[in-house]
């Protein structure tokens, strides 16, 4: 069976399975109205009318304005820039960061192995939320910072499942038919082994991008995350808490945003995992 | 078994030394002084707050003065709060967050072992398909939202329970806990699913079958034992959790607990705090994992071969 072939399977079975494409199409959308949010967005998102001050959802204002006299909608499409953004930027970070540690722990093993795999499992026991709260402390609360200190805390995972993969293809004669002729290391990890390991890391990767924004918006909802006039999905929510007993709306639709969002990343990366590795499909 | 516990008692000191001392300098790092905030002071005052904090001895003698301070459980005094110690509202503010972690462990393990061996055990039915999609709204729908939603519905709209303390009015513990516990019975519902579905298919499940035990002791008696042990590796995780969860529930409820104390350390600057607060969440964090994997390593002969 040659390579293609097992994408083209996995791309028919996901096109089979209904809620990952429902997941899918959603994040699509999503990511299409963050990036044009500046043209769609009816309202700029620092924009006040303090004449109207908090109103419940209408035409002008379909869902409805803040204290301040905002836009809500604008403000949620001008935060899905941000929430997004933070998703898919920390997790490249950790994509980074998990696949070049795994990989070379893996493939070189023995004693450099057990010494990276050993700073991941001490790693793995540190409270990390604590230590993004010290940073963000620290170096002040700044987006850059918040992505990087994400990005760098979920990237252990991603090595492990990464060193496994690699260990597995490590015996296999095309590798080692490679190694006859004199591959470099680099070539090596490049040409034979990442397209090899594609599929896990994917799968992976979406499935960290939902953590991801749930991390910033726990930060952003303490106060610690994205500041204003600029607003995350997450400091929405926290808004939405200090007024939901007179201003509902304010409350339920970021919040009902940020779960449809959080639904449509978990259900399209199982929907990814069970087309590309069937036999894990159970869990 | 013993040998594996000193190991890893053995790697667990430096690790904690190690983010002590990290800890310790980052704070260092911080722009501008603890008292930076506060009215403007002359310089004299200055000097004389510094002295009395210690921070004008050399920064390696204020490390080791800090360190052996630590050892004993003495974090030094408060930036913020002038005559309280860390250590004092560490004393203050743990009982309330472990209590709080508890209830909601408890609200978790058993909703979520429950529900998840049940999953299992009536795979693609009703009972099946409904759980698993309470549980993924459990994964999705964020404690930060959670609690605030049951706030809305049965403190301020339905009015049965009161929306925020602890300890003070009857019932008040019941919103914070089910926040807390909810997510974590949510994950606990998926891994006890997976781990009993992957041993039910096993042979030696076929031979109590086949032996003819009634389903309920081979449910209980054999198959759970394997079954559940991805829940007993993830109570380390969870406990984490658990305490980052507090920071959440605690603000949204306004209970005096850790959590709380830490988030406001963090806003205020309250250096010294957050340096105590963190080594302590590390040590107790550090401690838990430490617990789950000899809990597993109990339980499941084949991963003690591995050693």
């Amino acid at each position: 069976m040659n390579n293609s072939s097992l994408w083209q399977d996995a791309v028919r079975r996901l096109i089979q399975n209904r809620a990952a494409m429902i997941g899918g199409i959603t994040i699509l959308v999503l990511i299409v109205l963050a990036i044009f949010a500046p043209w769609i967005a009816p309202y700029s998102y620092s924009y006040q009318n303090l004449d109207i001050g908090a109103s419940a959802p209408s035409a002008e204002h379909l869902l409805g304005t803040d204290v301040l006299g905002r836009d809500l909608l604008s403000r949620l499409l001008y935060g899905a820039r941000i929430s997004l953004l933070v998703g898919f930027v920390a997790t490249g970070v950790a994509l980074v960061i998990g696949v070049s540690w795994g990989i070379v722990a893996g493939y070189f093993g023995g004693r450099v192995d057990s010494i990276m795999m050993r700073i991941v499992d001490v790693l793995y026991g540190l409270p990390f939320i604590i230590f993004i709260i010290l940073l963000m402390v620290i170096f002040g609360r700044n987006i850059w910072l918040l992505f990087a200190a994400i990005g760098a805390v979920e990237w252990l995972t991603m090595a492990r499942i990464v060193r496994a993969q690699v260990i597995g293809l490590k015996n296999q004669e095309f590798v080692q038919a490679a190694q006859v002729m004199g591959v470099s290391n680099f070539s090596m990890f490049r040409r034979h082994i990442l397209p090899n390991i594609l599929g896990p890391i994917a799968v992976y990767a979406t499935l960290t991008i939902p953590q991801v924004m749930l991390l910033e918006a726990f930060l952003s909802f303490l106060g610690l995350g994205i500041q204003p006039p600029m607003s995350s999905w997450g400091t929405l929510i926290r808004y939405g808490v200090e007024s939901m007993e007179e201003h509902y709306w304010l409350l339920i639709y970021p919040g009902l945003t940020f779960t449809i969002t959080l639904f449509a990343l978990n259900f399209f990366g199982d929907g990814l995992r069970d087309a590309l590795d069937p036999k894990t499909s159970n869990d | 078994m013993l040998n594996v516990l000193i190991r890893r008692i053995l790697i667990a000191i430096p690790v904690l030394i190690v983010v002590a001392s990290l800890t310790f300098f980052f704070i260092r790092l911080a722009p501008g002084g603890p008292f930076d905030a506060d009215k403007v002071v002359s310089p004299q005052v200055m000097k004389n707050l510094n002295a009395a904090y210690n921070l004008d001895a050399p920064l390696h003698e204020q490390y080791f003065d800090y360190m052996s301070g630590v050892v004993v459980g003495d974090f030094g005094p408060s930036f913020r709060y002038p005559g309280r110690s860390v250590s004092e509202m560490i004393y203050t503010g743990l009982p309330i967050t472990f209590e709080l972690a508890f209830y909601a462990l408890m609200i978790a393990v058993a909703l979520g072992i429950f529900s998840g061996v049940l999953a299992a055990l009536k795979r693609n039915t009703f009972l099946d398909y409904f759980p698993m999609a309470i549980a993924m709204l459990g994964i999705c729908v964020p404690t930060f939202l959670m609690g605030p939603i049951l706030v809305l519905v049965f403190g301020i709209n339905l009015e049965v329970l009161p929306v925020s303390g602890w300890d003070t009015l009857s019932g008040d513990k019941l919103l914070p806990s089910i926040t807390l516990g909810f997510a974590y019975a949510a994950y606990i519902a998926r891994l006890s699913r997976g781990g009993m579905l992957e041993v039910l298919g096993q042979d030696f499940i076929r031979t109590a079958r086949a032996k003819g035990l009634s389903e309920f002791s081979i449910v209980t008696r054999h198959a759970m034992q394997g079954g559940l042990l991805p829940v007993v590796s993830f109570m380390g995780p969870a406990i984490a959790g658990l305490l980052g969860g507090s920071f959440v529930v605690e603000t949204i409820f306004q209970i005096p607990g850790l959590g709380r104390f830490y988030v406001e350390a963090a806003f205020n600057r309250d250096y010294t705090m957050i340096l105590g607060t963190t080594i302590f969440f590390s040590a107790m964090i550090i401690f838990f994992n430490l617990l789950s994997d000899l809990a597993v390593l109990l339980l499941n002969p084949r991963a003690r071969e591995n050693l």
